[in-house]
């Protein structure tokens, strides 16, 4: 639609009328404004977004931080100790003794007494701890090894009860049992003769003849020397699941600390390749 | 106008409430923004009200201009807005109706005898319009909003704008045509 040009005309005259059209304003018209502007209240600021948002993560991120971590859920002592009537006594860790003695009080100290007691019965001539070994292959925790010549495992009697000699600070694992106690680094086993003659010459590892070649090998760790945490059977670890570390926002926080541990952590490689359980 | 520096100066110090700031601020529009305000008001003190209003909005609001158009520009605008508010909101209300003049009658003059006319005659004329067709004349001949603008500012349909326009422009020329017959006699 073409604009009429006497339209446009009349419009352009009248935007030249007035482009220039300025009155003097009344002072009362200030004083109005000056009175309004001093009756309102001091400027209030708006909220900085651009520092807000940043300020909240990094509160939410430290207070992630620090909540209690779902590992120390395994420091609480739990001591699982058999009647000697099982067959197979095993003395509980000391610490774990001094930590569970308020909870049992006097009737716990004197069961482990009795425990004790009972487990002086078990101990070799040398002061190792003589348990008869299952089926199962039982080996040392730790990160040493038991390296047993083939000529003292080929020397041992077939006929004896399958026994294992260990040290009598060394982890025993028994089916049913677990027994964390410190393992030395290497474990020295006599002479041919000797081992024959001694009192524990009957502990045989006829059992494991036809495993002579696998007996000299690191298992994984059962047993956790960092802190007081270790491994009992009774109580299930999660080694795999991080849903276990946490429920709803805790979890969350943990996933987000891990991630931000992952990214600014010193030692990334180590956090990338090891999850810290 | 001063120099970009120093105007940015005075709105940073405005912004920060300064009345040493804000007095010069008001000093440097308040003159043109009268005029516009005259406008659309019927009386000085009318205008003057809508200015004191339009002016305390300025400096409240003045946080939130960004610097992208003119200052002039969006001072003019609160103005505009201000006196179509005072204006809906009856403050401008006239009482008695205007009568309007014939609307079959062609005018007989051209658009150019305007130019004769000065400023005070103009708007006097103007003045006898209708408040919605002056309001329509003012918002799309003068301060040049389009016609979606106009009804949007108003609350009207775009086809009543336009017709609103049409007969503006038509009454105008009438009124003028009619002061012109009446001064020859």
């Amino acid at each position: 639609m073409t604009p009429d040009p006497d339209d446009e005309l009349l419009d352009q005259l009248l935007r030249e009328t007035f482009n220039d059209f300025e009155l003097p304003p009344a002072s009362r018209v200030w004083t109005g404004i000056e009175g309004h502007l001093a009756a309102m209240p001091p400027g209030t600021r708006p909220l900085p977004l651009r520092w807000l948002l940043p300020v909240v993560a990094l509160v939410g991120v430290g207070a992630g931080w620090l909540l209690p971590r779902p590992a120390n859920r395994d420091s609480t002592p739990k001591t699982v100790v058999r009647s000697p009537a099982a067959g197979l006594v095993v003395p509980p860790r000391r610490e774990t003794l001094v930590n569970s003695a308020p909870v049992g009080g006097k009737a716990m100290e004197a069961s482990i007494a009795k425990v004790r007691e009972s487990t002086q019965g078990t101990v070799g001539r040398h002061g190792r701890a003589v348990v008869p070994a299952p089926r199962q292959r039982v080996l040392p925790a730790a990160a040493s090894a038991v390296v047993l010549p083939a000529a003292a495992i080929s020397a041992a009697r077939p006929d004896s009860v399958p026994l294992l000699v260990l040290p009598a600070n060394a982890d025993v694992v028994v089916p049913g049992y677990t027994v964390a106690t410190p393992l030395p680094d290497s474990v020295s086993v006599p002479e041919n003769g000797a081992f024959a003659s001694s009192a524990v010459a009957d502990a045989t590892l006829l059992a494991y003849a036809g495993e002579e070649r696998n007996i000299a090998v690191t298992q994984p760790t059962f047993v956790h020397k960092e802190g007081s945490r270790e491994r009992r059977l009774g109580y299930r670890v999660p080694m795999h699941r991080t849903a276990e570390k946490g429920r709803g926002f805790r979890r969350h926080m943990a996933f987000l600390t891990r991630r931000l541990q992952h990214i600014f952590g010193p030692r990334r490689s180590r956090t990338n390749s090891q999850s810290n359980f | 106008m001063p120099a970009s520096s120093d105007f940015d100066a005075l709105l940073a110090r405005c912004r920060r409430h300064e009345p040493a700031a804000q007095r010069a601020l008001y000093a440097h529009y308040a003159g043109r923004m009268l005029g516009v305000a005259r406008r659309y008001a019927h009386s000085l003190p009318e205008a003057e009200d809508i200015l004191q209003d339009a002016f305390i909005k300025v400096f409240t609001h003045l946080g939130e201009f960004r610097s992208e158009g003119s200052l002039e520009g969006w001072i003019r605008r609160i103005v505009v807005t201000t006196a179509i508010n005072h204006w809906q909101s009856g403050k401008l209300r006239r009482q008695s109706q205007v009568e309007l003049l014939d609307s079959t009658t062609e005018p007989s003059v051209s658009p150019s005898a305007l130019a004769q006319l000065n400023v005070r005659e103009v708007l006097n004329l103007i003045e006898q319009l209708p408040d919605g067709c002056r309001m329509v004349l003012l918002l799309y001949a003068v301060d040049g909003y389009s016609h979606s603008e106009v009804s949007e500012l108003l609350g009207i349909q775009e086809s009543t704008s336009k017709a609103q326009l049409s007969k503006a422009r038509k009454q105008l020329l009438l009124l003028y045509q009619q002061h012109n017959n009446f001064i020859r006699l």
